[in-house]
Formats: C-alpha cells, structure tokens, sequence
C-alpha cells in the first residue's frame, strides 16, 4: 500500500496535476453556487476539456475537483441565499440561512468550509484503507457475479429513490440500459436500434446524453419557472469569519462523527450526499443537548457542521464502490465512471495492480483538493459571492452554450446537437412527471458491461444456469431482491402500523 | 385517473418498449449467432418486457393525481421564451457550420440574452464576442479540435 501511496503522491504532486486540482475547485466552487446547476450538470460540462486532457489521471483528478468544488459551491449559496446548487447542501440552509439573516454569514460559511474539509479529509483516509481491502475481495468475482452487482446496484438506486418514486426509478434504470443499447455492442459487431441513423452506428454519445438529461433541462427550468432564479438577487453581509475556540470545542466531535457516517453513508451505491446530509443533521439533533436541539432550524452551529461534514465525507465514500467495484454510486460518480471509460481506464478490482498511478492519484489528490478548497474559498468568499449576482439573461445562454459546445467537440457533429435537445426536451418532461434522471443515467453507463457480463456468463454456463449453480451470484440476486422490495413491505408496515 | 404529464411519460415508455421489443424481436441473427445461448437480441428482449411491465405498474401504482414538486404552477411558467430558445438551440445546431463558429456563437449569446430581457446590447455583444474567440482559441490551439471560424463564403477559413 505504501508503495502505491508513494507512486500516488508522485503523480497527484506534478504541477500540472496541482493546477488540475486549484482549477477543477476553483470552477465547481464557481459553478456550483449557481442555484439549479449541481455537481452533475458542471462535470458532464467539464467532461469533454478532461478527456481532451488524454492522461486519465489528471483527468479524473480535475473532475474531483470539480466534484469537491461544486458541493462546497452549492453550501455557499444554501447559506447565503437559501437556494440550495445541489440537493446534497439542502440541510446546510435549515441552520446555515438563519445563521447568515443573524449577520453570521461569514461564521456560517467559516463552519461549512472547516466541517467540509475534516469530513473530505477523514473520509479520504478511511478510503485509503478500505478501498484497496475491497478490491481484494472483488478480484474473486467473475462475470456472473459483476452481472448480478450491477443488477444489485441499479436496484439499491431505485430502492433509496424515496417514497413513491422506486417503480420509476426502475423504469427509468430500464430505459438506461435500452439506450445504451443503441449501436455495436462489444460482444456482437452488428449495430441494433439505429433506425438508418448512420450518426447512432457507435451508439448514442455519453457526453451528449449526460448534458442532454442534466445541464439543458437545469437551464430550461430557470427560464420556465423565474422564482427558481429570482431568489439570486437577494444577497447577505460576509461580515466576520472567526469561529472561537468554545465553538470548535463543541463542533469537533458533531464533525468527527458526522465525517464516518457520511463516509458509509456513501458508500452505499444510491445513497449518496444528500441522504447522508439529512441523516448526520437528524442524527446530530437527537444527540444534541437540550438547550442546543430546540435551537436546530433556527441558526444551530451543530446542525450546519453536521451536513457540511457528513455531504462532502458521503462523496469520498461514493468512490470506494465504482474505484473498486466499478460500480457507481450515484449519477455524479456514474459520470465520472463513464470519463474514464472514455479514457480506456476501466475501474475494477484489477485497477489497484493495474493502473495503480491512477487509482492512488485519484485518492491523494482528495487530500489536496480538501486542503486548496480550504485555502481557496476562506480568503475568496466575499468575491465568490458576488457571483450570485449574475443576471439571468447571462447565466442561462451561457450554460446552454457550454452544454451545446461540450457535445460539439467530442464528436465534430452538429446532429449531436439535435439529439442533445431532443434529449433535454425528453428529460423536461420526466422531471415534469416527477421521474428521477439518475438511475438513467447510470443506467446507461452500466448497460454495456451489464451486457458484456451476461453475455460471458450465458456462454460460460450454456445458458441462465448460472444464476443458480453459483451461490455468490444467486445470494447478490437475493439481496437484490430484499431491496427491490423494502420500500412496499416498509409502507405496507406503515400503513398497518397507523391502523 | 386523469391523464396528466406523469401518466403520458408512462405510457410514452410503454409505447418505446413496445416499439424496442419489436425492432430486438426483428433483428436479423447470423445463422450461427441462432444457436449460441446469448444472442445479439437476448438482453433487449428481457428489456423489453421489463420496460413494459414497470410501465405498467408504474401507470397503475406509482402515477399521481397531484402534480410532481418541479411542474406545480405550470400555467403559469414562462413557455414562450423557453420555446424561443429551444428554437435558437436548433437553429445554432443547423447555423454553426455554414455560419461557422464564431459568428454563430455570438449570434446565439446575443439573442438568448436579448430573448431572457437583457437590454444592453453593447455589453451583451462584447461578453458573447470575447466568449466566442476566446473559446474557439482554446479549443483550436489548447485541445487541437478544429472548428471552422468563419463563414465558408469568406474563404478566410
């Protein structure tokens, strides 16, 4: 591990590396205080400039800037305007907003950016550890298994979509594989579902759908519903930022707590940052003292430093699956795991031995990132905050334009565009029905290799045999099955319960 | 059961699974690929009739009466202007390689920006044109994509 560690630091400590790092904080952080631009729609905007990048390792590192940067962004404007980025840094406004409309904006943001880079920092060395213990264990897997873990996590997405929504989930996981169908697949050289389309002969273009599903419909709902970015134009005092030693005293154990939790929290593929937010708030106002859980939605330090930590550790921990397992574990991570596809990495079990350069730069360089996120925004604050104040008729023209040229230049293909919007259009009218677009998403990314798994196991076994002469395959299907059907028994015991 | 937004996407997906179930259902197989126990339409098949079944239940169990979160207030959105610049995505679509990029691009800032209210014409010009060459010389010079700057016409390209 020490070796890896070293060859790791090597690769993230290049200069070129540390700019990749301060530019990919530098522009989430930007990027990721505009209400309704969220982590995913910033790095699939980022996307074609990393691939551009050829060395998967600056790549990717970039692209967890971004990350880091953007959920850090989105705290900002959830403290300073009430208007969340991201739905992760939801629960940083219940006490964050109060906070700043007391004239503790600049304490608020000191708290978030402190409980944001403890909870990066714990999270990154527990993934250290448990990462490559991981990866271990999955190098006994074998196509049949990786087919039943990807089914296992397209189910676990749609079983934490929440209430009312797992059916859509699932459908929406369904319609993910279909378009990733589109095309030549690995196993068979003959294209399927092009309709003619010569322009659909090698499948449908990761970027394009990604900006499709996410950045155009962000960008049409601001111009559809102006409440949405009206809330941009009031702004708060920064005032002082020092937090004193009383008040770290009582924070440090809300945060140490909250950083573990958010870190497992993330870890399970579908749970992601913004469960782990509202779990470390609620957590931390039950075991809050008295006097201090009646102040909670009202300007609480303790509940601003428990979603801080426990949303930027749940994005550390979002690696250990799709590093390891190269399964994704939200849509975010499902964006970065289909970057590095398109790079040829292929994350797995097999990519601590194989491209350990990539593997440890990635989580050394979470490290950095926690420190230049620190020493960047403490001191830019005040000017970041400005950005709020952009004009509507600036910003939406802007992301529509970095969304159309992201998926220009990858392919040099105007029809991409067309199908871009056609995408966007599509995905206005899912999220108008209330159907979420991550378990799409990652869909489509784990479709192909969803595919390629089955198919290696049918030919292997002869046919779905499989399925019941391995038992490691057969106990992933079943609790597979256990999640899909969770949420129904659990509303069902409700329903029960109450009568 | 009214036929609202969640519904129609319901049923649009039942109808595109019907649909992919019938093109997987259709696809020509080599002879030997007939006989191999995972054919190039295996998986679309089993997609299909899952995509079916979970638009099926979806219609029956999971569609609301009430409206999603997202389009509460519908009516009273801003549907001209977002309809205006789906227009101007596609026209910017079809215009960028016989107008070339740059004229392009400055033309589809400008006109968004005046489509959203903006009303200082010279400022909006002057971000979109300092936008447009700085993005073309990145992309031309830092990342080698070629994009045709200029109208073919000029013959400056």
């Amino acid at each position: 591990m020490l070796e890896g560690i070293l060859l790791g630091l090597n690769a993230a400590i290049s200069p070129f590396n540390i700019l990749m790092v301060f530019l990919g904080c530098f522009l989430g952080t930007f990027v990721g205080m505009l209400p309704g631009l969220g982590p995913m729609s910033i790095i699939a905007i980022m996307i074609p400039v990393a691939i551009q990048l050829g060395d998967p390792a600056s790549a990717l590192i970039l692209l967890a800037g971004v990350y880091y940067g953007a959920i850090f962004g989105g705290s900002t404007s959830s403290i300073l305007i009430n208007a969340p980025g991201v739905a992760g840094t939801v629960a940083s406004s219940f006490d964050g907003y109060p906070m700043a409309r007391a004239g503790q904006a600049g304490k608020a943001l000191t708290i978030a950016a402190l409980a944001s880079f403890l909870g990066g920092t714990i999270s990154a060395v527990l993934l250290m550890v448990f990462a490559p213990l991981l990866a271990s264990v999955a190098k006994l897997f074998w196509s049949a298994e990786y087919f039943a873990l990807m089914v296992l996590g397209l189910t676990a997405i749609a079983a934490f979509a929440g209430k009312g929504k797992v059916l859509k989930a699932m459908l929406m996981s369904i319609l993910g594989i279909m378009l990733a169908t589109v095309g030549e697949s690995a196993l068979h050289n003959a294209a399927r579902f092009t309709l003619g389309i010569m322009d659909l002969q090698s499948g449908i273009y990761f970027v394009t759908l990604v900006m499709g599903l996410f950045a155009l419909p962000e960008a049409l709902f601001l111009v559809l519903n102006k409440a949405r970015s009206a809330q941009q134009q009031n702004q708060n005092e920064i005032k002082n930022l020092r937090i004193s030693a009383a008040e770290a005293k009582n924070l440090a154990p809300v945060v140490g707590r909250q950083s573990v939790l958010g870190f497992l929290v993330g870890v399970l593929p579908g749970a992601g940052a913004t469960m782990a937010s509202f779990l470390g708030y609620a957590v931390e106002r039950n075991l809050a003292p008295k006097d201090q859980r009646d102040q909670f939605g009202k300007g609480a330090q303790r509940g601003l430093a428990a979603p801080e930590a426990a949303n930027n550790a749940a994005c550390t921990g979002s690696f250990v699956p799709m590093l390891t397992l190269g399964i994704p574990g939200s849509g975010t991570t499902a964006i970065l795991l289909g970057a590095l596809v398109a790079l040829s990495v292929t994350p797995g079990p097999r990519m601590v031995e194989e491209q350990p350069e990539v593997f440890w730069a990635v989580i050394i360089s979470m490290y950095i990132g926690n420190i230049v996120l620190l020493v960047l925004n403490l001191p830019l604050i005040p000017y970041i905050a400005k950005l709020l104040t952009v004009p509507r008729s600036y910003l939406i023209p802007f992301v529509m334009f970095f969304s159309l040229i992201g998926a220009y230049i990858g392919q040099n293909n105007p029809t991409e565009l067309l199908i871009m919007v056609g995408l966007g259009l599509f995905a206005t009218a899912l999220r108008f029905g209330g159907y979420p677009l991550p378990p799409l998403i990652i869909g489509f990314i784990l479709g192909g290799m969803l595919e390629d798994n089955l198919g290696r196991a049918m030919r292997k076994a002869g046919g779905m045999e499989f399925l019941w002469e391995r038992p490691m395959t057969m106990a992933i299907l079943i609790v597979a099955l256990a999640l899909f059907v969770y949420p129904f028994a659990k509303d069902r015991w409700s329903a029960r319960s109450a009568a | 059961m009214t036929l609202n937004i969640d519904r129609i996407v319901a049923l649009a997906i039942l109808a595109f699974s019907v649909g992919y179930g019938y093109l997987a259902w259709i696809h020509p197989l080599l002879p030997f690929e007939q006989r191999m126990p995972f054919k190039p339409n295996t998986l679309p098949l089993g997609l299909a009739v899952l995509g079916i079944i979970f638009s099926l239940a979806t219609l029956v169990f999971e569609s609301r009466d009430d409206l999603p979160e997202d389009a509460q207030g519908w009516r009273a959105f801003d549907w001209t202007r977002t309809l205006a610049l789906v227009v101007l995505m596609v026209a910017y679509a079809l215009l960028l390689r016989p107008l070339g990029y740059i004229p392009s691009t400055i033309a589809f800032l400008v006109i968004g920006g005046v489509v959203l209210g903006e009303r200082k014409l010279w400022l909006l010009g002057l971000v979109a044109t300092i936008v447009a060459i700085g993005t073309w010389y990145i992309v031309q010079q830092g990342l080698g994509i070629y994009l045709v700057p200029l109208p073919a016409f000029l013959g400056l390209n």
